[in-house]
């Protein structure tokens, strides 16, 4: 696909918009992070080695990836109900529970921080309750999960509406003419055409995630090797003026950011592909 | 399989969709809901696959009442507008879905599925596509599909909700014409949907007209179109002119009208007159009192026959009419003369009954219709 799309269109748009598309992400996106590398390759590559497999950053970078991993799934499960009751049905509340989806998204994500962590503390209700049954959130690995899973939710939820919103549903009751259940109206109709858009949701949450300071580091208590996350290992050698470390662990971080990324929409495509016919 | 509806109701928000409804679908025919967009025909299909349930009434298949059964086990087979294909699945499994989701002690196996599905996109020719995805293929093939797909099911009764509308012209027809076809090898009760009267007539052997949720007239096509039960289906089926029966513009139409219903005439509004295009004679000289002169403003040569549109002298009501290519000839008429049209009949239709008032057969034929309800 070279030079728009195919026949006469009358906006001379093409030349201009891919411009300004080429010049922002050069400036906003590209050239930062070819500096990042750069500033990497002020150590050699022992030192690269050394650094990012020191056992502190190696425990951060672990446990950065899972909780990450593991708040991207439980936004999933959670997301597709919340996603499809919202673009299916009408009922009271809609709007404001819309909206409510999008508060992690426009909450300065320290407030969340200081939210989770006094409702999670020893000395929060909740928290204090589950301390009961002898479940610790707050300072826990469970607590990052919990950070990442509310700072996670609105990017399955606001990639799946759209897409569940352009479902047919004369698709759905063609499939109800033909003797197919609730469930397998479900699990055969609606969900497989979902699948790229829920693994889209999922790689956004779990991109953001992997990178996530401000709403973890609250609750999370950042003991080294135990609750210290990747960002908070990375603020650290900055403060020490590591900056060549630093800049190392953010190389790693963003490269399993990429491959991720990259893994998702190769999955997503072989998923649609029924889209365009090509495989 | 035959269908009974019996006094069937359905309301949306207040709005009545579906007014008292009975009818009776035979066995093995192949029948066409006919009305204008939102007259409730669709309402009244999907009341029949079980998508909708009606308010009250009720519907039987074989006499059987299936009033709230759910759709999958009705046995309906249903063609949607827009096909409704599970566009992530092959044209296979899109057919072979409707077996495989049989609960397992009904399934066939796996090689039964096969030779079944085989089968019938044979059936509808689409052998050499069947690994194709619906977004490869043309609205006519999707159609197919469709079809294919609802008859996997072996179902008692086939509906087809507007299954031609999407088309471009020259496919509709051809594919009209192979569905009756192909509905008379298959012998299903099948009910298509349909706001477009030629496509109605062209294939149905039994027309169903349907106006804001009440059902004008059954019969089959040369009925409806012969004798007409109400002005609605007259206008529906086949062109028509209006008579203009005010005072001003219609003075002879109104003076007709006086000799022929002398008692009907005060109350004009009730009271609508029609004449056919091919039941106007055009005349170069006036040779009958009655005649309306008028001015020739287009001529469409339509094969055998020329339809000419007409504004009438001094006003502007116009008529079409429709003469044959050799009368036309023999006139020479061209765009701009001054032509003189005769009305060989008209039908009038009262509230309360139908008449037909002709110059060449019987002078005056009057049939009594059943007073309209509402």
């Amino acid at each position: 696909m070279a030079g728009g799309p195919k026949g006469r269109i009358l906006l001379p748009g093409f030349g201009m918009t891919l411009g300004v598309t080429v010049f922002y992400v050069c400036v906003m996106i590209l050239i930062p992070f070819a500096v990042l590398v750069l500033k990497t390759a002020s150590l050699n590559l022992h030192g690269f080695y050394e650094t990012v497999t020191a056992p502190r950053v190696m425990a951060a970078l672990r446990l950065s990836l899972l909780t990450a991993l593991m708040a991207a799934c439980i936004n999933v499960v959670f997301g597709v109900p919340a996603a499809w009751v919202l673009s299916r049905y009408s009922f009271p509340g809609k709007r404001l529970l819309d909206a409510v989806v999008d508060l992690p998204f426009a909450l300065p994500t320290a407030v969340a921080g200081i939210a989770l962590t006094s409702m999670f503390g020893p000395a929060g209700g909740p928290g204090a309750i589950l301390e009961r049954f002898g479940v610790r959130v707050a300072f826990t690995p469970v607590g990052i999960v919990v950070a990442l899973a509310f700072i996670g939710l609105p990017f399955v939820v606001r990639t799946l509406q759209p897409v569940i919103e352009s479902l047919d549903r004369r698709v759905e009751e063609a499939a109800a003419t033909l003797g197919a259940s609730p469930a397998q109206v479900f699990f055969r109709v609606i969900l497989p055409p979902l699948v790229p858009a829920v693994l889209s949701g999922f790689s956004l949450a779990f991109a953001r995630g992997v990178g996530e300071y401000g709403s973890v580091v609250f609750i999370s208590g950042n003991m080294p090797m135990r609750t210290e996350i990747a960002p908070v290992v990375i603020m650290t050698k900055l403060q020490q003026f590591d900056y060549a470390g630093a800049a190392a662990v953010a190389v790693v971080l963003l490269i399993v950011s990429l491959v991720v990324m990259s893994l998702v929409r190769l999955i997503e495509l072989r998923a649609g592909f029924w889209r365009t016919g090509v495989r | 399989m035959g269908v009974t509806l019996r006094s069937v109701w359905k309301t949306y928000k207040r709005t009545a969709v579906l007014q008292d409804v009975d009818l009776d679908l035979p066995t093995g025919k192949l029948v066409a809901l006919l009305g204008p967009s939102g007259s409730g025909k669709t309402t009244l299909l999907r009341i029949l696959a079980g998508l909708e349930v009606p308010d009250h009434g009720a519907v039987l298949f074989d006499g059987e009442d299936v009033t709230r059964r759910p759709p999958g086990v009705r046995r309906a087979g249903m063609v949607f507008q827009h096909y409704a294909l599970f566009g992530h699945m092959t044209v296979f499994d899109n057919v072979a879905f409707g077996l495989r989701v049989l609960p397992l002690k009904n399934r066939p196996l796996p090689w039964e599925i096969d030779t079944k599905v085989r089968e019938l996109i044979h059936r509808v020719r689409l052998d050499a596509l069947e690994s194709r995805y619906p977004s490869q293929l043309s609205g006519g093939q999707q159609q197919r599909v469709a079809l294919a797909r609802a008859l996997a099911v072996d179902p008692r009764i086939l509906l087809l909700d507007e299954p031609f509308a999407a088309l471009d012209a020259k496919v509709r027809v051809e594919l009209r014409r192979w569905l009756r076809e192909f509905q008379r090898e298959l012998g299903i009760t099948t009910v298509f949907v349909t706001h477009d009267q030629e496509e109605a007539t062209d294939i149905a052997d039994l027309v169903v007209v349907v106006n804001q949720g009440r059902i004008e007239q059954v019969g089959s096509p040369s009925e409806i179109y012969e004798r007409p039960a109400s002005a609605f289906v007259f206008e529906f089926i086949g062109r028509s002119n209006v008579l203009p029966l005010n005072a001003r513009e219609g003075k002879w139409a109104h003076d007709l009208l006086s000799r022929v219903l002398p008692d009907s005439v005060s109350s004009s509004e009730t009271v609508r007159a029609y004449v056919r295009p091919h039941e106007i004679d055009v005349h170069r000289l006036r040779d009958r009192g009655t005649a309306v002169k008028a001015v020739v403003e287009r001529v469409h040569p339509h094969g055998a026959v020329v339809r000419l549109v007409a504004r009438e002298a001094g006003g502007e009501h116009r008529w079409e009419a429709e003469i044959s290519r050799d009368r036309y000839e023999a006139l020479k008429v061209n765009i701009g003369d001054t032509v003189y049209l005769e009305f060989r009949s008209v039908t009038i239709f009262t509230p309360h009954r139908k008449v037909v008032h002709s110059w060449t057969l019987d002078p005056v034929r009057e049939e009594f219709q059943q007073p309209q309800r509402g």
